[in-house]
Protein backbone atom coordinates (compact mmCIF):
# COMPACT_ATOMS: atom_id res chain seq x y z
CA UNK A 1 0.00 0.00 0.00
CA UNK A 2 1.45 3.17 -1.22
CA UNK A 3 1.38 6.72 0.47
CA UNK A 4 -1.54 7.49 -2.41
CA UNK A 5 -3.35 4.64 -0.93
CA UNK A 6 -2.83 5.35 2.66
CA UNK A 7 -3.97 9.26 1.91
CA UNK A 8 -7.19 8.01 0.00
CA UNK A 9 -8.03 5.30 3.06
CA UNK A 10 -7.56 8.22 5.41
CA UNK A 11 -10.14 10.25 3.66
CA UNK A 12 -12.72 7.98 2.86
CA UNK A 13 -12.45 7.83 7.28
CA UNK A 14 -13.87 10.86 7.33
CA UNK A 15 -16.20 11.39 4.53
CA UNK A 16 -20.15 9.94 4.94
CA UNK A 17 -21.29 6.33 4.20
CA UNK A 18 -23.36 7.85 1.20
CA UNK A 19 -19.93 9.63 -0.39
CA UNK A 20 -17.49 7.29 0.22
CA UNK A 21 -17.46 5.06 -2.34
CA UNK A 22 -17.84 7.68 -5.33
CA UNK A 23 -16.02 10.75 -4.09
CA UNK A 24 -12.58 7.97 -3.36
CA UNK A 25 -13.37 6.44 -6.85
CA UNK A 26 -12.95 9.83 -8.84
CA UNK A 27 -10.47 11.23 -6.23
CA UNK A 28 -8.34 7.78 -7.12
CA UNK A 29 -8.95 8.21 -10.73
CA UNK A 30 -7.49 12.33 -10.26
CA UNK A 31 -4.33 11.32 -7.94
CA UNK A 32 -3.75 8.23 -9.63
CA UNK A 33 -3.48 10.63 -13.67
CA UNK A 34 -1.02 13.04 -11.79
CA UNK A 35 0.75 10.77 -10.64
CA UNK A 36 1.54 8.91 -13.85
CA UNK A 37 1.72 12.33 -15.39
CA UNK A 38 4.87 13.07 -13.43
CA UNK A 39 6.09 9.35 -13.46
CA UNK A 40 6.37 10.14 -17.53
CA UNK A 41 7.73 13.36 -17.35
CA UNK A 42 10.79 11.83 -15.13
CA UNK A 43 11.00 8.18 -16.44
CA UNK A 44 10.63 6.58 -13.62
CA UNK A 45 8.30 5.84 -10.77
CA UNK A 46 7.19 8.35 -7.89
CA UNK A 47 9.39 8.27 -4.60
CA UNK A 48 8.28 8.11 -1.27
CA UNK A 49 9.52 12.06 -1.11
CA UNK A 50 7.72 13.27 -4.10
CA UNK A 51 4.73 11.29 -3.35
CA UNK A 52 4.24 13.34 -0.13
CA UNK A 53 4.53 16.39 -2.01
CA UNK A 54 1.98 15.41 -4.28
CA UNK A 55 -0.83 14.68 -1.63
CA UNK A 56 0.46 17.35 0.42
CA UNK A 57 -0.73 19.73 -2.07
CA UNK A 58 -4.24 18.34 -1.88
CA UNK A 59 -4.09 19.53 1.77
CA UNK A 60 -5.13 17.06 4.90
CA UNK A 61 -6.85 14.06 4.60
CA UNK A 62 -9.90 15.39 6.86
CA UNK A 63 -9.84 18.83 5.00
CA UNK A 64 -10.12 16.99 2.09
CA UNK A 65 -12.82 15.17 2.70
CA UNK A 66 -14.88 18.06 4.40
CA UNK A 67 -14.58 20.13 1.23
CA UNK A 68 -17.21 16.90 -0.56
CA UNK A 69 -19.78 17.73 2.90
CA UNK A 70 -22.84 19.26 0.91
CA UNK A 71 -22.97 22.16 3.64
CA UNK A 72 -19.73 24.35 3.79
CA UNK A 73 -20.73 26.92 5.65
CA UNK A 74 -22.61 26.67 9.44
CA UNK A 75 -24.30 30.29 8.53
CA UNK A 76 -23.50 31.73 4.97
CA UNK A 77 -23.67 35.62 4.84
CA UNK A 78 -27.77 36.07 3.40
CA UNK A 79 -28.73 34.11 7.22
CA UNK A 80 -25.90 35.70 8.73
CA UNK A 81 -27.67 39.25 9.66
CA UNK A 82 -30.66 37.73 10.94
CA UNK A 83 -28.47 35.25 13.02
CA UNK A 84 -26.25 38.03 14.65
CA UNK A 85 -29.53 39.84 15.50
CA UNK A 86 -31.25 37.31 16.69
CA UNK A 87 -28.31 36.22 19.34
CA UNK A 88 -27.88 39.86 20.42
CA UNK A 89 -32.09 39.55 20.71
CA UNK A 90 -32.07 36.97 22.99
CA UNK A 91 -28.73 37.48 25.05
CA UNK A 92 -28.84 41.35 25.57
CA UNK A 93 -32.30 41.96 26.06
CA UNK A 94 -33.97 38.27 27.13
CA UNK A 95 -31.27 36.85 29.35
CA UNK A 96 -29.43 39.62 30.52
CA UNK A 97 -32.58 41.71 32.01
CA UNK A 98 -33.91 38.05 33.42
CA UNK A 99 -30.16 37.38 35.29
CA UNK A 100 -30.72 40.96 36.53
CA UNK A 101 -34.37 40.82 37.56
CA UNK A 102 -33.49 37.41 38.75
CA UNK A 103 -30.33 38.44 40.74
CA UNK A 104 -31.67 41.85 41.83
CA UNK A 105 -34.91 39.70 43.56
CA UNK A 106 -33.03 36.60 45.12
CA UNK A 107 -30.50 39.25 46.78
CA UNK A 108 -33.19 41.04 48.48
CA UNK A 109 -35.00 37.67 49.18
CA UNK A 110 -31.68 36.03 50.43
CA UNK A 111 -30.31 36.53 53.70
CA UNK A 112 -26.58 35.96 51.92
CA UNK A 113 -27.45 38.73 48.66
CA UNK A 114 -23.76 37.62 47.18
CA UNK A 115 -24.14 34.56 47.04
CA UNK A 116 -27.73 34.91 45.41
CA UNK A 117 -25.70 37.39 42.66
CA UNK A 118 -23.26 34.48 42.07
CA UNK A 119 -26.12 32.11 41.71
CA UNK A 120 -27.71 33.87 39.29
CA UNK A 121 -24.50 35.09 37.16
CA UNK A 122 -24.00 31.52 37.11
CA UNK A 123 -27.13 30.37 35.77
CA UNK A 124 -27.04 33.46 33.47
CA UNK A 125 -23.87 32.27 31.78
CA UNK A 126 -25.16 28.80 31.54
CA UNK A 127 -28.52 30.17 30.30
CA UNK A 128 -26.19 32.26 27.55
CA UNK A 129 -24.38 28.94 26.61
CA UNK A 130 -27.69 27.23 26.10
CA UNK A 131 -29.32 30.20 24.62
CA UNK A 132 -26.35 30.64 21.90
CA UNK A 133 -26.26 26.88 21.20
CA UNK A 134 -29.97 26.53 20.16
CA UNK A 135 -30.39 30.17 18.42
CA UNK A 136 -27.03 28.88 16.15
CA UNK A 137 -28.56 24.91 15.72
CA UNK A 138 -31.99 26.75 14.43
CA UNK A 139 -30.07 28.54 12.02
CA UNK A 140 -27.58 25.85 10.85
CA UNK A 141 -30.52 23.85 10.17
CA UNK A 142 -32.27 27.09 8.21
CA UNK A 143 -29.19 27.09 6.24
CA UNK A 144 -28.84 23.38 5.39
CA UNK A 145 -32.29 23.95 4.47
CA UNK A 146 -31.53 27.27 2.21
CA UNK A 147 -34.05 29.09 3.86
CA UNK A 148 -34.21 32.52 3.36
CA UNK A 149 -36.05 35.25 4.72
CA UNK A 150 -37.69 37.41 2.67
CA UNK A 151 -39.92 39.73 4.90
CA UNK A 152 -37.60 42.36 5.08
CA UNK A 153 -37.52 42.67 0.81
CA UNK A 154 -40.97 43.86 1.21
CA UNK A 155 -39.89 46.92 3.40
CA UNK A 156 -41.62 50.42 1.76
CA UNK A 157 -38.91 53.72 2.14
CA UNK A 158 -42.14 55.76 2.79
CA UNK A 159 -42.38 53.85 5.97
CA UNK A 160 -39.06 55.40 7.38
CA UNK A 161 -39.95 58.23 10.13
CA UNK A 162 -39.36 62.13 9.13
CA UNK A 163 -36.74 63.73 11.54
CA UNK A 164 -39.14 66.54 12.33
CA UNK A 165 -41.49 65.00 13.34
CA UNK A 166 -40.70 63.89 17.03
CA UNK A 167 -37.71 62.91 18.88
CA UNK A 168 -35.78 59.35 18.13
CA UNK A 169 -36.13 57.02 20.86
CA UNK A 170 -33.54 54.38 21.27
CA UNK A 171 -34.29 50.90 20.96
CA UNK A 172 -32.35 49.87 23.87
CA UNK A 173 -34.51 51.74 25.93
CA UNK A 174 -37.92 50.53 24.51
CA UNK A 175 -36.75 47.16 24.33
CA UNK A 176 -35.02 47.27 28.12
CA UNK A 177 -38.75 49.23 29.60
CA UNK A 178 -40.57 46.20 27.69
CA UNK A 179 -38.59 43.30 29.27
CA UNK A 180 -38.53 44.90 32.92
CA UNK A 181 -42.69 45.64 32.59
CA UNK A 182 -44.02 42.55 31.70
CA UNK A 183 -41.38 40.53 33.91
CA UNK A 184 -42.81 42.93 36.88
CA UNK A 185 -46.57 42.54 35.07
CA UNK A 186 -46.18 38.70 35.12
CA UNK A 187 -45.15 39.10 38.62
CA UNK A 188 -47.83 41.32 39.84
CA UNK A 189 -50.26 39.08 38.20
CA UNK A 190 -49.08 36.18 40.37
CA UNK A 191 -47.67 34.23 36.96
CA UNK A 192 -43.96 34.31 38.39
CA UNK A 193 -42.92 33.82 42.25
CA UNK A 194 -39.62 34.98 44.13
CA UNK A 195 -37.92 32.88 46.87
CA UNK A 196 -40.06 34.26 50.06
CA UNK A 197 -38.45 35.29 53.49
CA UNK A 198 -39.42 32.30 55.80
CA UNK A 199 -37.38 33.36 58.60
CA UNK A 200 -36.20 36.24 60.85
CA UNK A 201 -34.04 36.53 63.24
CA UNK A 202 -33.84 32.52 63.41
CA UNK A 203 -37.79 32.79 63.54
CA UNK A 204 -39.87 31.30 61.34
CA UNK A 205 -42.64 34.15 60.03
CA UNK A 206 -44.73 34.97 56.96
CA UNK A 207 -45.05 37.94 55.21
CA UNK A 208 -48.69 39.08 53.83
CA UNK A 209 -49.64 41.89 51.94
CA UNK A 210 -51.70 44.65 54.06
CA UNK A 211 -54.83 45.81 52.33
CA UNK A 212 -53.29 48.68 50.44
CA UNK A 213 -52.35 45.90 47.90
CA UNK A 214 -55.91 45.00 47.66
CA UNK A 215 -56.88 48.47 47.28
CA UNK A 216 -54.50 49.38 44.45
CA UNK A 217 -54.02 46.25 42.02
CA UNK A 218 -56.21 47.28 39.48
CA UNK A 219 -54.56 51.03 39.37
CA UNK A 220 -51.02 49.19 39.53
CA UNK A 221 -51.95 46.89 36.92
CA UNK A 222 -53.52 49.67 34.42
CA UNK A 223 -50.14 51.75 34.69
CA UNK A 224 -48.08 48.86 34.00
CA UNK A 225 -50.36 48.05 30.95
CA UNK A 226 -50.23 51.86 29.91
CA UNK A 227 -46.51 51.71 30.18
CA UNK A 228 -45.84 48.51 28.36
CA UNK A 229 -48.63 50.37 25.71
CA UNK A 230 -45.93 53.21 25.28
CA UNK A 231 -42.82 50.99 25.05
CA UNK A 232 -44.72 48.94 21.98
CA UNK A 233 -45.73 51.53 20.69
CA UNK A 234 -41.68 53.57 21.08
CA UNK A 235 -40.62 50.00 19.43
CA UNK A 236 -42.53 49.46 16.65
CA UNK A 237 -42.45 53.77 15.87
CA UNK A 238 -39.15 54.78 17.45
CA UNK A 239 -39.69 58.46 16.86
CA UNK A 240 -41.85 60.21 19.72
CA UNK A 241 -44.91 62.75 18.71
CA UNK A 242 -45.70 65.09 20.67
CA UNK A 243 -49.15 63.00 21.54
CA UNK A 244 -47.16 59.82 22.69
CA UNK A 245 -44.86 62.37 24.67
CA UNK A 246 -47.86 64.08 26.14
CA UNK A 247 -49.70 60.55 27.01
CA UNK A 248 -46.49 59.32 28.58
CA UNK A 249 -46.31 62.55 30.86
CA UNK A 250 -50.25 61.55 31.41
CA UNK A 251 -49.18 57.87 32.99
CA UNK A 252 -46.11 59.83 34.75
CA UNK A 253 -48.71 61.90 36.75
CA UNK A 254 -51.07 58.76 37.54
CA UNK A 255 -48.18 57.15 38.66
CA UNK A 256 -46.92 59.63 41.24
CA UNK A 257 -50.71 59.66 42.32
CA UNK A 258 -50.39 55.84 42.99
CA UNK A 259 -46.90 56.09 44.94
CA UNK A 260 -48.38 58.50 46.73
CA UNK A 261 -51.47 56.88 47.84
CA UNK A 262 -49.34 53.85 48.33
CA UNK A 263 -47.33 55.91 51.12
CA UNK A 264 -50.11 57.93 52.43
CA UNK A 265 -51.06 54.10 53.30
CA UNK A 266 -47.78 53.64 55.78
CA UNK A 267 -48.54 50.47 56.10
CA UNK A 268 -47.49 47.72 53.71
CA UNK A 269 -46.98 44.00 54.87
CA UNK A 270 -47.93 42.31 58.10
CA UNK A 271 -45.42 39.83 59.78
CA UNK A 272 -47.24 36.57 61.17
CA UNK A 273 -45.22 34.66 63.00
CA UNK A 274 -44.91 32.85 66.86
CA UNK A 275 -46.45 35.55 69.28
CA UNK A 276 -44.23 34.62 72.21
CA UNK A 277 -41.31 36.59 69.87
CA UNK A 278 -43.25 39.65 69.54
CA UNK A 279 -40.40 41.70 69.43
CA UNK A 280 -38.75 39.73 66.50
CA UNK A 281 -41.98 40.25 64.55
CA UNK A 282 -42.21 44.21 65.12
CA UNK A 283 -38.48 44.63 64.16
CA UNK A 284 -38.77 42.64 61.35
CA UNK A 285 -42.14 44.28 60.51
CA UNK A 286 -40.55 47.87 60.54
CA UNK A 287 -37.94 46.79 58.42
CA UNK A 288 -40.01 45.43 55.90
CA UNK A 289 -42.10 48.94 56.06
CA UNK A 290 -39.40 50.96 56.18
CA UNK A 291 -37.77 49.21 53.47
CA UNK A 292 -41.20 49.26 51.36
CA UNK A 293 -41.58 53.30 52.22
CA UNK A 294 -38.03 54.15 50.78
CA UNK A 295 -38.51 52.00 47.74
CA UNK A 296 -41.66 53.86 47.06
CA UNK A 297 -40.13 57.77 47.65
CA UNK A 298 -37.24 56.47 45.22
CA UNK A 299 -39.61 55.48 42.60
CA UNK A 300 -42.01 58.61 43.13
CA UNK A 301 -39.00 60.72 42.69
CA UNK A 302 -37.77 58.53 39.48
CA UNK A 303 -41.48 59.45 37.77
CA UNK A 304 -41.23 63.02 38.47
CA UNK A 305 -37.54 63.14 37.26
CA UNK A 306 -38.74 60.95 34.17
CA UNK A 307 -41.31 63.36 33.39
CA UNK A 308 -39.19 66.33 34.00
CA UNK A 309 -36.40 64.68 31.50
CA UNK A 310 -39.43 64.20 29.15
CA UNK A 311 -40.61 67.75 28.96
CA UNK A 312 -37.11 68.91 28.46
CA UNK A 313 -36.89 66.30 25.59
CA UNK A 314 -39.86 67.23 24.11
CA UNK A 315 -38.31 70.99 24.39
CA UNK A 316 -34.99 70.63 23.00
CA UNK A 317 -36.57 68.34 20.13
CA UNK A 318 -39.13 71.52 19.02
CA UNK A 319 -36.13 73.93 18.80
CA UNK A 320 -34.39 70.87 16.71
CA UNK A 321 -37.05 70.35 14.63
CA UNK A 322 -37.83 74.45 14.42
CA UNK A 323 -34.01 74.60 12.43
CA UNK A 324 -34.58 72.18 10.54
CA UNK A 325 -37.96 73.76 9.28
CA UNK A 326 -36.69 77.23 9.24
CA UNK A 327 -33.64 75.57 7.03
CA UNK A 328 -35.65 73.65 4.77
CA UNK B 1 -1.76 46.71 7.38
CA UNK B 2 -2.43 43.27 7.80
CA UNK B 3 -0.86 40.84 6.16
CA UNK B 4 -3.39 38.20 5.48
CA UNK B 5 -5.63 40.97 4.04
CA UNK B 6 -4.61 40.66 0.23
CA UNK B 7 -4.80 36.63 0.40
CA UNK B 8 -8.06 36.72 1.79
CA UNK B 9 -9.84 39.48 -1.12
CA UNK B 10 -7.85 37.51 -3.35
CA UNK B 11 -9.63 34.74 -2.39
CA UNK B 12 -13.06 36.63 -2.20
CA UNK B 13 -12.57 37.99 -5.97
CA UNK B 14 -11.06 34.39 -7.31
CA UNK B 15 -14.12 32.72 -5.73
CA UNK B 16 -17.08 33.52 -7.91
CA UNK B 17 -14.48 33.46 -11.12
CA UNK B 18 -13.25 30.30 -10.44
CA UNK B 19 -17.19 28.75 -10.75
CA UNK B 20 -17.47 30.79 -14.24
CA UNK B 21 -14.03 29.47 -15.78
CA UNK B 22 -15.31 26.13 -14.82
CA UNK B 23 -18.75 26.12 -16.52
CA UNK B 24 -16.69 27.94 -19.33
CA UNK B 25 -14.24 24.83 -19.74
CA UNK B 26 -17.19 21.88 -19.19
CA UNK B 27 -18.86 23.07 -22.13
CA UNK B 28 -17.06 20.40 -23.77
CA UNK B 29 -16.38 17.45 -21.70
CA UNK B 30 -13.93 16.94 -19.04
CA UNK B 31 -12.97 14.98 -16.28
CA UNK B 32 -11.49 16.67 -13.07
CA UNK B 33 -7.41 15.62 -13.68
CA UNK B 34 -7.86 17.23 -17.20
CA UNK B 35 -10.19 20.03 -16.58
CA UNK B 36 -8.02 21.47 -14.09
CA UNK B 37 -4.99 20.66 -16.97
CA UNK B 38 -6.94 22.62 -18.92
CA UNK B 39 -7.35 25.33 -17.14
CA UNK B 40 -4.34 25.76 -15.63
CA UNK B 41 -2.96 26.00 -19.60
CA UNK B 42 -5.27 28.72 -20.05
CA UNK B 43 -3.59 30.50 -17.02
CA UNK B 44 -5.91 29.69 -14.13
CA UNK B 45 -4.35 27.51 -11.42
CA UNK B 46 -6.71 25.81 -9.16
CA UNK B 47 -5.79 23.48 -6.48
CA UNK B 48 -7.35 19.97 -6.12
CA UNK B 49 -8.71 20.27 -3.27
CA UNK B 50 -10.60 23.50 -4.69
CA UNK B 51 -11.86 22.03 -8.00
CA UNK B 52 -13.15 18.39 -7.14
CA UNK B 53 -15.36 19.10 -4.39
CA UNK B 54 -16.81 22.32 -6.74
CA UNK B 55 -17.70 20.12 -9.59
CA UNK B 56 -19.73 17.93 -7.01
CA UNK B 57 -20.76 20.93 -5.59
CA UNK B 58 -21.73 21.95 -9.05
CA UNK B 59 -23.46 18.75 -10.14
CA UNK B 60 -25.94 18.74 -6.89
CA UNK B 61 -26.89 22.38 -7.95
CA UNK B 62 -27.80 20.02 -11.77
CA UNK B 63 -25.24 22.98 -13.72
CA UNK B 64 -23.52 19.54 -14.41
CA UNK B 65 -24.00 16.18 -15.38
CA UNK B 66 -21.78 13.52 -15.11
CA UNK B 67 -21.09 9.83 -16.29
CA UNK B 68 -18.07 7.01 -15.25
CA UNK B 69 -16.69 6.02 -18.19
CA UNK B 70 -13.90 4.08 -18.57
CA UNK B 71 -10.51 5.49 -20.12
CA UNK B 72 -6.99 4.15 -19.88
CA UNK B 73 -7.38 1.34 -17.71
CA UNK B 74 -9.31 3.20 -15.36
CA UNK B 75 -13.18 4.60 -15.27
CA UNK B 76 -13.65 8.15 -14.90
CA UNK B 77 -16.30 10.77 -14.18
CA UNK B 78 -16.78 12.72 -17.11
CA UNK B 79 -18.33 15.87 -16.88
CA UNK B 80 -20.32 18.67 -18.58
CA UNK B 81 -22.62 21.51 -18.45
CA UNK B 82 -26.63 20.26 -18.48
CA UNK B 83 -29.06 22.33 -19.90
CA UNK B 84 -29.78 24.68 -16.66
CA UNK B 85 -25.94 25.04 -16.69
CA UNK B 86 -25.90 26.24 -20.04
CA UNK B 87 -28.55 28.88 -19.22
CA UNK B 88 -27.06 30.29 -16.17
CA UNK B 89 -23.50 29.87 -17.95
CA UNK B 90 -25.27 32.13 -20.39
CA UNK B 91 -26.35 34.45 -17.47
CA UNK B 92 -22.94 34.47 -15.38
CA UNK B 93 -21.07 35.50 -18.77
CA UNK B 94 -23.74 38.37 -19.55
CA UNK B 95 -23.16 39.62 -15.99
CA UNK B 96 -19.53 39.02 -16.14
CA UNK B 97 -18.89 41.28 -19.05
CA UNK B 98 -20.94 44.04 -17.82
CA UNK B 99 -18.69 43.96 -14.24
CA UNK B 100 -16.09 43.73 -16.98
CA UNK B 101 -16.98 46.88 -18.81
CA UNK B 102 -18.30 48.81 -15.83
CA UNK B 103 -14.68 47.90 -14.25
CA UNK B 104 -12.53 48.81 -17.21
CA UNK B 105 -14.41 52.47 -17.23
CA UNK B 106 -13.65 53.01 -13.23
CA UNK B 107 -10.56 52.20 -13.00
Amino acid sequence: MDLIDRYLAAVRRHLPRNLQDDVIQELTDNLRSEAEEREQEAGRALNADEQSALLKKHGHPWLMASRYLPQQQLIGPALFPYYRQTLILVLFWIVLPITLIGGALSAIYSDNPGQAWAQALGAAWNGAIYATGIVTLVFAVLERERVRFTALDKWDPSWLPTAATGRPVPRGESVAGLAFGLTFLLWWLGLIHVPQITSWGGQPVRFVAAAIWTTMYYPILISLLASIAIYLVDLVRPWRSITVSLIDLAIGVYNVVIVAMVLRAGHFVEVIGDPTHADVLTRAASFINASVEWTFIVLGAVFILDMLYEVWLMTHTSKSARVISSLA
Amino acid sequence: MDPNLFDSLRLELRRGSLTLAVLAQLRSEHYGYTLRKALAGLGLDIDEGTLYPLLRRLETQDLLTSEWREEGGRKKRFYKLSPDGKQIFKQLLAEWNGINQSLDRIV
